[in-house]
């Protein structure tokens, strides 16, 4: 498989009254094209950093992307002139956020709000983009489309608002589209809706996916890969099949622990315990040491780097060193 | 929306019935019988006589009051008692004048105020939002007579480049239409930029706040992930959405602008309502104060349901008739 | 449809939680009011560069006032000797020139600190005193009684103050103790709204509930227990009033409708420079200099002490 998206080495930071803290450190993976891949891990471990940095949506101050590349078919988006880049934000890029309350301009109708994109990046006419709009309405199930057209956000339910921002993502036909909790502050009922309308939309358009979650429950039902961040590394990459038979990582397979599970009774859920380090203060050695229950002197001293532990599954722990 | 429209509009009614009452007790309040003031040589008995029946002073004070709200509110505010005139006529020439000078400095204090909030909200901690704090400190600080002075004083007297008082030059009869409108302009900048100006510090500090807040939102996040450019986002996105609150900063600043209007007109001459209130004053000429009092917090009230109303357009979660968050 | 009832829900959870916040704030700066939180606020305080800076404007303008005989290079009101001392630039004599009856600008600037300062400072505290009756009245009566008294306060400020400060002027005769107390009586509106919102979210916390419920009287609960509790918010929004206060009294001056001659008061001063402000420039400019600073020192103190101490109410 060819890839679309090659992120290396990126490293985000904040400046903080404390000092810079980074967000998202060292951080490395592939999108192949048509590849629907998982970014899972905890709030706060960096998943969002990394997708608003890929966007270069970072906001500056108090926000940097220190280091790193993020090659788009080979060319480094970190490194276009900022004209170049809105063409490629909306265009070839989209992202859809996790608040749809929010995340649309309550003063402008919501057609409006993807017609705008559909002429930014097509050069159509108002009409026409007005048209293509509306189509984008009927592609994403909003029923009567015509006429919803001229709603605006707040005459909308939640789930039709995050209907109306996937239109709007996907009305240049991304070959790449971001998916930050698309349906975390959703109802549970409207959760699965949305979630499988993004799984037609994708085979629809054959664009590549990232999809970021923090619910391993949700990953393992639409993408093909996953990756595992935490504290703002990425600590295992691999095959949805491969990650849930034999996950390396002992942070995911906390995670797994503490997913419900219908088919085996369990008394309690597994939560790991302790919290997530911060961020101005990180541990020296691996940054998951200190809640880490198979933890080995050296991981306390020495940062793990990646290891492959065979057919592509990565992994960022000592314990999966390969034996010499 | 209409319903919206129509409780405002009952509201203002209502605020018009209170002030139209607080001005009958104003002229009531003052100790002793209100034509006592007149007691002058100049003034005749007679005339104090004919006055009281004019103002109906000898009759019941509930007689008084429906009397003389039905008069105003139709607008018949009595006769001066400076220049044996009815007030009516007097306001007639002077309303236009005030309106002139307040729209001017009205669209000044627009114009600069949302501007420089624009830029220093979107250059925040810059060399110019520093400048711009500065300056609005001080213009918000400065008493207006004094900029006024500092003005004629640079722009008139040591300058001579604008005229320092009177609406217009004295013979502007050899003028062609083009030449009398630029000699009112002329006539109309340091006054509009006295009154303007210093308030537009205030509203700039409104408006970058109001900036400020916005640009964190989310949906600004969502335009620039369209790929909008940075001049659309915040001309479009933001703007609509941080003028909201300022129209009706807009519609609370008429009270500041008609009462700075007091100062400015006396210092500049400009033959309006609030030099022809300070005059009535200085000769105690009651019917013309009341009037004026009455006229301007009516300006005010409208001037205030024309924001609200505004404000409704501007904002569809009102228009749509649900107040959103 | 479901959907739309729980978007409902959650606008409502937003406006609760709103409450809440302004709740909590309140009682962080007010109902516990225990020294560690007030120190808190004047160690935020002290860190505010402008608000100090305001603080120490304000405390020099007093010195000035209080100190004015004794700094001041000449009598105020004494004429100097005419023509020769007349409107004489400023000099090693005279470092503010000398006005047209060759008085000392100088010592009357300092002189004329003494009316801006306290006239200002007693205005706002009948202000405040009668902004917080009312507003506690209104506040705490509800109904019709908030409702009359609410629109009534509406319709004053929708008159401009300086109106209405003129047609009071011209019902009563002029004296210094009647621009202090029609200062104070046309600048109480915005305290009122303000305590009466303060007293509305107060008004069902437990405490007043108890009080009521053992029988207290509406008058004690107003005093001991309401009131008591808006001072932090009183003290910062009678700061920030006074700097317009200082500017409405000096423009009345100016129109020689302030405190009356021959007390040196800055307004007044600026307007016998007026009519030879190309000759002798200095008669305004050095008055009006003067105001802006007081005005600007006042400002900075408030806005100071407004973020120091309560950062959430005036937001």
């Amino acid at each position: 498989m060819e890839n679309l998206l090659e992120v290396k080495g990126l490293r985000t930071e904040f400046m903080t009254e404390e000092g810079p803290a980074c967000a998202v450190d060292n951080v490395s993976f592939v999108i192949g094209k048509g590849e629907t891949v998982g970014l899972v891990g905890e709030s706060g471990c960096g998943k969002s950093v990394t997708a608003l940095s890929i966007m270069r949506l970072i906001s500056d101050p108090p926000g940097r992307i220190t280091a790193g590349s993020v090659l788009l078919d080979g060319r480094d988006l970190l490194a276009l002139s900022p004209k170049e880049m809105r063409g490629v934000r909306g265009n070839d890029i989209s992202i859809v956020f996790q608040e749809p309350l929010s995340s649309l301009n309550p003063v402008f109708t919501c057609g409006e709000q993807i017609r705008e994109a559909i002429s930014l990046h097509q050069g159509l006419g108002r009409k026409d983009s007005r048209a293509k709009a509306v189509e984008m309405l009927r592609l994403v199930r909003i029923p009567d489309p015509e006429k919803r057209y001229s709603d605006y956000p707040h005459q909308m339910s939640g789930g039709m608002r995050q209907r109306v921002m996937i239109a709007m993502a996907l009305s240049c036909q991304p070959r790449l589209l971001i998916a930050d909790e698309p349906s975390t502050a959703l109802d549970v009922s409207v959760q699965a809706q949305i979630m499988e309308l993004l799984l037609d939309l994708r085979e629809e358009m054959e664009m590549s996916v990232l999809l970021i979650t923090h619910d391993l429950s949700v990953v393992a039902q639409m993408v093909e890969r996953v990756m595992v961040m935490y504290a703002g590394v990425i600590v295992e990459d691999a095959s949805v099949s491969d990650l849930f038979s034999r996950p390396e990582h002992p942070y995911t397979e906390g995670l797994m622990a503490s997913i419900p599970r219908l088919d085996v009774d369990v008394e309690r859920l597994d939560v790991i315990p302790g919290r997530v380090p911060d961020p101005l203060r990180m541990p020296a050695g691996c940054r998951f040491s200190d809640r880490c229950p198979k933890r080995i002197d050296r991981c306390l001293l020495e940062e793990p780097p990646m290891f492959d532990t065979g057919g592509g599954h990565l992994a960022r722990c000592w314990l999966s060193a390969p034996t010499p | 929306m209409v319903g919206y429209f129509i409780r405002r509009f009952l509201q203002s009614l209502l605020l018009i019935w209170i002030v139209l009452t607080i001005t009958f007790f104003l002229m009531h309040l003052a100790p002793g019988d209100p034509m006592a003031r007149y007691d002058h040589p100049d003034i005749s008995p007679e005339t104090v006589r004919m006055m009281r029946e004019q103002l109906g002073l000898d009759r019941p004070v509930l007689e008084q009051y429906f009397r003389w709200a039905g008069s105003f509110v139709t607008g018949d505010f009595g006769t001066s008692l400076r220049y044996n005139r009815p007030v009516g006529e007097l306001l007639k020439v002077a309303i236009p004048n005030t309106l002139r000078l307040t729209v001017a400095s009205l669209f000044l204090y627009m114009v600069i105020g949302i501007m420089l909030g624009m830029v220093s909200a979107a250059r925040r901690y810059s060399v110019f939002d520093r400048m711009t704090t500065v300056i609005s400190l001080f213009l918000y600080s400065v008493p207006s007579f004094w900029l006024a002075l500092m003005l004629i004083l640079f722009f008139s007297l040591k300058l001579g480049v604008l005229p320092s008082s009177h609406i217009q030059s004295l013979d502007v009869s050899g003028l062609s239409g083009l030449q009398l409108f630029a000699d009112r302009i002329s006539h109309l900048i340091l006054p509009a930029f006295v009154l303007g100006v210093a308030s537009a510090a205030g509203l700039a500090r409104y408006m970058r706040g109001s900036m400020i807040d916005v640009l964190k939102e989310d949906y600004i996040r969502t335009a620039r992930a369209k790929g909008l450019p940075e001049g659309r986002v915040l001309m479009k996105h933001a703007f609509r959405n941080a003028a909201i609150p300022i129209v009706t900063i807009m519609g609370l600043s008429l009270p500041f602008l008609l009462g700075g209007a007091v100062i400015v007109e006396k210092i500049f001459s400009w033959p309006g309502m609030g030099g022809l209130m300070v005059d009535a004053i200085y000769t105690r000429d009651y019917p013309v104060v009341l009037a004026i009092n009455f006229v301007v917090a009516v300006m005010v009230i409208l001037g205030n349901l024309l924001a609200d109303t505004g404000y409704a357009l501007l904002d569809p979660r009102i228009r749509s008739g649900r107040r959103g968050r | 449809m479901k959907d739309e009832n729980r978007n409902n829900d959650s606008l409502r959870n937003d406006s609760l939680n709103d409450d809440s916040l302004k709740d909590k704030s309140l009682i962080n700066e007010s109902l516990i009011g225990g020294t560690s939180l007030w120190s808190s606020g004047w160690s935020r305080f002290r860190r505010n560069r402008a608000g100090m800076a305001g603080a120490v404007i304000v405390l020099c303008l007093y010195m000035i006032a209080l100190l004015a005989p004794v700094i001041s290079p000449c009598d105020p009101v004494q004429h100097g000797d005419l023509p020769a001392m007349r409107h004489n630039p400023p000099s090693v004599a005279h470092p503010l020139g000398t006005d047209k009856f060759g008085r000392d600008v100088m010592s009357r600037v300092f002189y004329g600190s003494r009316i801006s300062l306290t006239v200002s400072l007693l205005a706002v505290v009948i202000a405040v005193v009668i902004g917080a009756l009312v507003g506690a009245v209104a506040g705490y009566s509800g109904g019709i009684v908030d409702a009359v008294i609410m629109r009534t306060v509406d319709a004053l400020m929708a008159i401009p103050r300086i109106f209405l400060l003129l047609t009071c002027i011209a019902l009563f005769s002029r004296s210094i103790l009647l621009i202090i107390v029609l200062l104070g009586a046309t600048s109480w509106m915005g305290t009122a709204r303000l305590v009466r919102g303060q007293i509305l979210s107060l008004r069902n916390k437990d405490f007043i509930i108890a009080a009521e419920s053992l029988g207290a009287g509406s008058r004690r609960i107003i005093f001991r227990h309401l009131l008591p509790n808006t001072m932090t918010v009183m003290i910062i929004s009678a700061t920030l009033r006074i700097g317009g206060i200082i500017l409405i009294e000096a423009a009345l001056s100016f129109l020689g409708l302030g405190v009356p001659p021959p007390t040196a008061s800055w307004g007044q001063m600026v307007f016998e420079g007026r009519d030879v402000l190309l000759g002798a420039w200095w008669i305004s400019t050095f008055p009006g200099i003067a105001i802006i600073a007081t005005v600007i020192g006042y400002n900075l103190l408030g806005e100071g002490l407004k973020e120091s101490f309560d950062p959430v109410q005036f937001s």
